[in-house]
């Protein structure tokens, strides 16, 4: 009796220990990727002497950091170059992947097998692979170091993985709705635009954010398709430079990074459900 | 009724219609560079150079007999890498995204949210906000080892070794949110039933981790390892930022880059890519091929 007493007592006392264990472990996690976070935003309060002073301080001391960035680091027109080639990307990418859901996922066309396959192959395929030809491409259609060189492919992008969960849905939507509404006279456009398009939603959405984020944060397309073009420049690209260039700017620097990250982080927080899912969803199927 | 000789025939028109434009950007941005990228290996292209003189195998034979493109040893870079950071990346990657399957509602989704934001930010974000901690005398780091009486400190991101440990310290902060919300993807999806059994015959905490929650992961495993070896090997963004190959960092992704982008010569850099591709894709297949056999065994 006493015997098992204890039993249960050490039995009891190191579920506690597992249980601290695990929140000392939670905790540190927390910290570790949290922490570089707040220190970059406060970093982007102070100047330099604070910063080399207290680094590790929290500040909100110096806002006027944001104006300099604006002004010294020339912002403005990167903000609303990112802004423009989200935009194009956003509203083009949804429209391409939503017909081309419909397309393989309602319709079922004969071939749409093909389609399929080549989506498949595509997510296999190194961008690194595709960036030399696509230089060409874009240089013949002298676009080369503008903007445009962006735009392009951004407004002619579809997204491989927001195919593949399209279908897969689209899959899910019951077949007598397209028939009774074949049966009732609608063409085929017309179910697209009635039924399945409302239906379809929250997968666009998933592309939408996806095809955002993507393109907000994307280094590697500016790096190689807009070289010198100052004017051309996105946000990820002058908030680079500046860095190389004004060294010891720290504060200014860090409100750049911060301007540059809010965004992204912000539509992931509010669309995190949809995020997450599409990884899985994605790798299930990669 | 609906399957009318005439209704299909109209679906497959329709369908062809609704999917021109994701054809006309699938050949444009992959089939064309992918055909028109192998034709590139056999030509002699440069930066200015636009007509297409064709050399044979003159890059490939060029690629493996000399030795200074450097090309494999940075391979061999990028493979260390690549098996370090995957090792670190899964091990912890697992037993985070097990804490966080074993936690209640409500810090559950806070964690699953949290973990996941380093991966949405954009790289220059990630690269300076570590040289900030890296840097030296100044950086974090140094300032707590200061601090605490060391002195002899090592500049991180330049010193051979250290430099390397910097990049995979960074990138495993960067991307394990991917494997944690994968682990845990596939932890909700073991059956409940199976594991409240075992708790029943007294099996603990320790035990359903290694021996019910691991293998019956193992699926999710396989996706994670191909995706962060493959990701590994092409990584390019962090040492471009970071290093920029100081201390022996030179991976096969800049030296692609720099016979691209500084030497201009298209086709080499091309050349590169598609022996890499390659040999990832044998990679893929084999690693795919022998877990799955050992996926078989062991069940």
């Amino acid at each position: 009796m006493t015997n098992l007493q204890s039993q249960r007592n050490r039995k009891k006392s190191g579920e506690i220990t597992g249980v601290i264990l695990e929140w000392i472990a939670m905790i540190l996690i927390l910290v570790l990727v949290l922490y570089p976070l707040i220190f970059v935003l406060s970093t982007s309060f102070k100047t330099y002497g604070e910063f080399i002073k207290s680094p590790f301080s929290l500040s909100l001391a110096h806002p006027e950091n944001y104006y300099k960035a604006f002004v010294e680091g020339n912002l403005g027109r990167s903000i609303v170059n990112t802004v423009i080639v989200a935009v194009v990307a956003v509203v083009c990418q949804t429209i391409i992947t939503g017909l081309a859901v419909y397309g393989i996922g309602v319709l079922k066309f004969k071939g749409s097998g093909i389609f399929i396959g080549i989506l498949l192959f595509t997510m296999f395929v190194s961008g690194e692979m595709t960036t030399i030809p696509n230089i060409l491409l874009i240089r013949a259609l002298g676009l080369y170091d503008t903007l445009g060189a962006l735009l392009f492919p951004a407004a002619l992008g579809v997204s491989g993985i927001g195919v593949f969960i399209g279908v897969n849905y689209a899959n899910a939507i019951p077949k007598e709705l397209h028939e009774a509404a074949s049966l009732d006279g609608a063409s085929i456009p017309q179910t697209f635009f009635h039924i399945d398009l409302h239906l379809l939603k929250p997968v666009l959405t998933y592309v939408a954010i996806g095809a955002f984020s993507a393109s907000w944060s994307d280094f590697f397309g500016p790096l190689v398709f807009i070289p010198m073009n100052e004017k051309a420049y996105t946000l990820a690209i002058t908030i680079q430079k500046f860095d190389t260039v004004n060294n010891s700017e720290y504060g200014t620097l860090c409100a750049g990074l911060v301007i540059l990250a809010v965004p992204v982080v912000v539509v992931y927080a509010v669309f995190s459900k949809y995020f997450l899912e599409g990884v899985a969803v994605g790798a299930v199927k990669g | 009724m609906t399957d009318s000789g005439l209704y299909k025939k109209q679906r497959n028109i329709w369908g062809w219609i609704f999917c021109i434009p994701a054809a006309v950007s699938l050949l444009l941005f992959v089939v064309y560079p992918i055909i028109y990228s192998v034709l590139l290996s056999f030509t002699d292209v440069r930066y200015y150079a636009t007509s297409l003189k064709f050399k044979g195998f003159d890059n490939y034979i060029y690629l493996f007999t000399n030795p200074t493109t450097m090309f494999w040893p940075s391979l061999l870079n990028s493979l260390k890498f690549s098996l370090i950071s995957t090792a670190i990346q899964i091990t912890l990657g697992f037993l985070i995204a097990y804490l966080i399957y074993k936690m209640k509602r409500g810090p559950q989704t806070l964690f699953r949210v949290l973990i996941y934001i380093p991966v949405v930010l954009p790289a220059p974000v990630v690269s300076v906000m570590w040289k900030f901690i890296y840097a030296h005398d100044n950086g974090l780091i140094d300032r707590l080892l200061l601090a605490l009486g060391f002195t002899d400190i090592p500049a991180w991101l330049v010193t051979p070794g250290w430099s390397m440990v910097a990049v995979i310290i960074t990138n495993t902060w960067w991307f394990i949110g991917t494997t944690v919300i994968l682990y845990f993807v596939a932890m909700n999806a073991v059956p409940k039933d199976c594991l409240e059994g075992a708790k029943i015959d007294g099996v603990n905490k320790f035990q359903e981790l290694i021996y019910f929650i691991l293998p019956l992961t193992f699926s999710m495993t396989k996706v994670n390892l191909v995706m962060s070896l493959v990701g590994g090997i092409k990584n390019f963004t962090l040492f471009y930022l970071l290093t920029e190959g100081a201390g022996n960092t030179k991976v096969v992704g800049l030296i692609i880059f720099n016979t691209m982008y500084k030497q201009r010569n298209f086709s080499l850099s091309v050349t590169m890519s598609i022996v890499l591709s390659l040999i990832l894709a044998v990679f893929v297949w084999f690693g795919n091929f022998y877990l799955s056999k050992k996926e078989k065994n062991d069940l």
